[in-house]
């Protein structure tokens, strides 16, 4: 491990990365403390000020402050892309883990059923969930976790592939092990280094596609501060405050990046065959 | 022969999945969808006519062959909301979409391809570093801001081009640039990587070494065995930028299927949902299998199986 880590430290894009995700989890945890207003109280009188010493990035259309917004956002759209992310893991590792143990036909009927999801649109099963569950955060996480199970199976699948016919999983099958411990003990621990660089990613493209749908009005709804549901009034917010509509962008755009540039650190960092 | 009917069997089966899930997502709604749909204040006879117009006073599986039979010759209902046909609205709406996304597709394509030739056979290393980074800025980057930034420099500021709605071709410019500029990356970064690999294979490096030219070795020999990657990722994209498509529809008002389906989700118009992603879902996976044979037309090793 110690190996893997120090692989790490020499990979200069992905420490760069891991700082900004570090900034941005630490703005998350302290965006009460940190925030210099309240990111919910609403003063009409003042809406749409330029940037200013005491509003950094100006207000929004109700007056409340951009900057406020910007930190505690960080919390929604991390909390929502972690949760969605967890759930999608660990549904996922359970297929991956029933198809490599089964084989035979359940391997095959659960990866066929993993590769449909795979091809479906995932802007279509987000409509289609926020029309079933209604809009909001839960059908934000639920379709954002729906269609990040087919590459966690794939994944888990794979890398359990490689060690279910091992001589130490054989013996403790012979040992009269359960199939839950052996997969549990033996063959879980195999996948946790990918599982761990992929689920980095995944969390980049969870943050870009919740607030996608939060843009649209979908996913999280007012008053609650989201990066997307922060540019939902497009045309209107350039008008009158463009560095209000840059800076949720900007956000957004270095945490996708840092995540997405951080999980393929850790792939190389992890797997050094690669 | 074989490979057609294979991809025909397969075309059939997931229609046949998706039309489940569509026709779902009026079932599984919790609650009274009829109650839903109609609106807090509607009246008992409001309610029950939605309740008639969506079939729900039928047995399940009666009601699934009713939305089958009904959508194989054209019937998708009406708008609970605006008593317009669902399938009149959708034929209305489909051509901007459809322009939006293969404008976006064809874009993308001609600048990744470039971008990914110009990494992957370049002998500078800085070039090859400066397209990789441009294309996971580009994959990073949400649409709709891109959008709003295209919107706020060359429709308000510089006034090149309008800033919402459509009429003129003009219109679709910055929504299919901006379209075309994320799938680009994806298109660059698979192509790159493709390109490397036919570029170590040994009849390329035999062809080098016979003499011939460079650029020779790269469109005679490399370039059509790495474009096999490239139209299967255009097959896989197409359900990806849709999602953006929808992006960018609410982004210049450009009044799509995409947008169609946000505002009926939001207006709680259950058949102009199920109607929007049955359409457009159809779409895809006949244009994914579509894909899939010209990727196997490409290939002489599965042309042959």
């Amino acid at each position: 491990m110690s190996e893997s880590w120090r692989r790490l430290a020499s990979d200069v894009p992905a420490l760069l990365a891991l700082a900004v995700v570090a900034l941005f989890v630490g703005a998350a945890l302290l965006a009460d403390v940190v925030a210099p207003h309240d990111a919910l109280a609403v003063d009409l009188a003042s809406n749409y000020l330029p940037a200013s010493r005491t509003h950094l990035l100006g207000t929004d259309h109700l007056g409340r402050d951009t900057f406020s917004r910007l930190l505690l956002g960080a919390r929604v759209s991390l909390t929502i892309a972690l949760v969605a992310t967890l759930a999608g893991l660990l549904v996922g590792a359970t297929l991956g883990l029933i198809a490599a143990w089964r084989r035979g036909a359940v391997d095959g009927t659960i990866m066929q059923a993993v590769d449909v999801l795979l091809s479906f649109p995932d802007m279509l099963l987000a409509i289609a969930v926020a029309a079933i569950l209604g809009r909001g955060v839960m059908s934000t996480i639920v379709a954002v976790a729906i269609f990040s199970v087919p590459i966690f199976a794939r994944l888990v699948r794979a890398s359990a592939q490689s060690v279910v016919g091992a001589d130490f999983v054989v013996a403790s099958r012979a040992a009269g092990a359960s199939a839950t411990r052996i997969l549990l003990r033996h063959v879980l621990p195999q996948c946790y280094a990918p599982l761990l660089a992929q689920g980095t990613i995944t969390l980049g493209s969870a943050i870009l596609f919740a607030s996608g749908l939060s843009f649209l009005g979908l996913g999280v709804q007012p008053p609650d501060p989201e990066w997307g549901a922060m540019l939902s009034r497009g045309r209107e917010l350039l008008r009158s405050s463009p560095l209000g509509a840059v800076a949720p962008g900007v956000a957004i755009t270095l945490v996708v990046l840092s995540f997405s540039l951080l999980g393929d650190g850790l792939k190389d960092a992890l797997d050094p065959r690669r | 022969m074989h490979l057609l009917l294979q991809s025909f069997l397969r075309l059939v089966s997931v229609l046949f999945g998706i039309s489940v899930l569509v026709f779902l997502i009026v079932h599984a709604i919790p609650g009274d969808p009829a109650v839903i749909a109609a609106g807090l204040e509607a009246s008992p006879e409001t309610v029950a006519r939605i309740r008639r117009d969506l079939g729900l006073d039928q047995p399940l599986p009666v009601q699934f062959v009713r939305f089958v039979t009904r959508a194989v010759t054209g019937d998708l209902g009406t708008s609970i909301r605006t008593g317009v046909p669902v399938v009149s609205e959708i034929r209305e709406r489909l051509p901007h979409t459809v322009i939006l996304t293969l404008g976006g597709i064809g874009l993308a394509i001609l600048l990744g391809l470039m971008a990914g030739m110009a990494a992957a056979i370049t002998r500078r290393r800085w070039v090859d570093r400066v397209v990789m980074a441009l294309t996971l800025v580009a994959v990073s980057t949400p649409s709709y801001w891109l959008a709003l930034m295209g919107m706020l420099v060359f429709a308000l500021q510089l006034a090149l081009v309008p800033s919402i709605g459509v009429g003129t071709p003009l219109h679709y410019l910055l929504p299919i640039v901006v379209l075309g500029l994320q799938s680009g990356g994806q298109v660059a970064r698979i192509s790159r990587a493709a390109l490397m690999e036919t570029l170590h294979k040994e009849y390329v490096r035999a062809a080098e070494a016979r003499g011939v030219g460079r650029w020779r070795v790269i469109g005679r020999h490399a370039l059509g065995n790495a474009l096999l990657p490239v139209v299967t990722l255009i097959g896989l994209r197409i359900g990806g930028l849709l999602a953006g498509t929808v992006l960018v529809e609410s982004v210049f008002a450009i009044p799509g299927v995409g947008r169609m389906m946000v505002d009926a989700v939001i207006a709680r118009d259950f058949p102009m949902v199920q109607g929007g992603v049955l359409v457009v879902a159809t779409l895809i996976v006949v244009v994914n299998v579509l894909t899939d044979l010209v990727g196997a037309g490409l290939d002489p090793r599965v042309r042959a199986a």
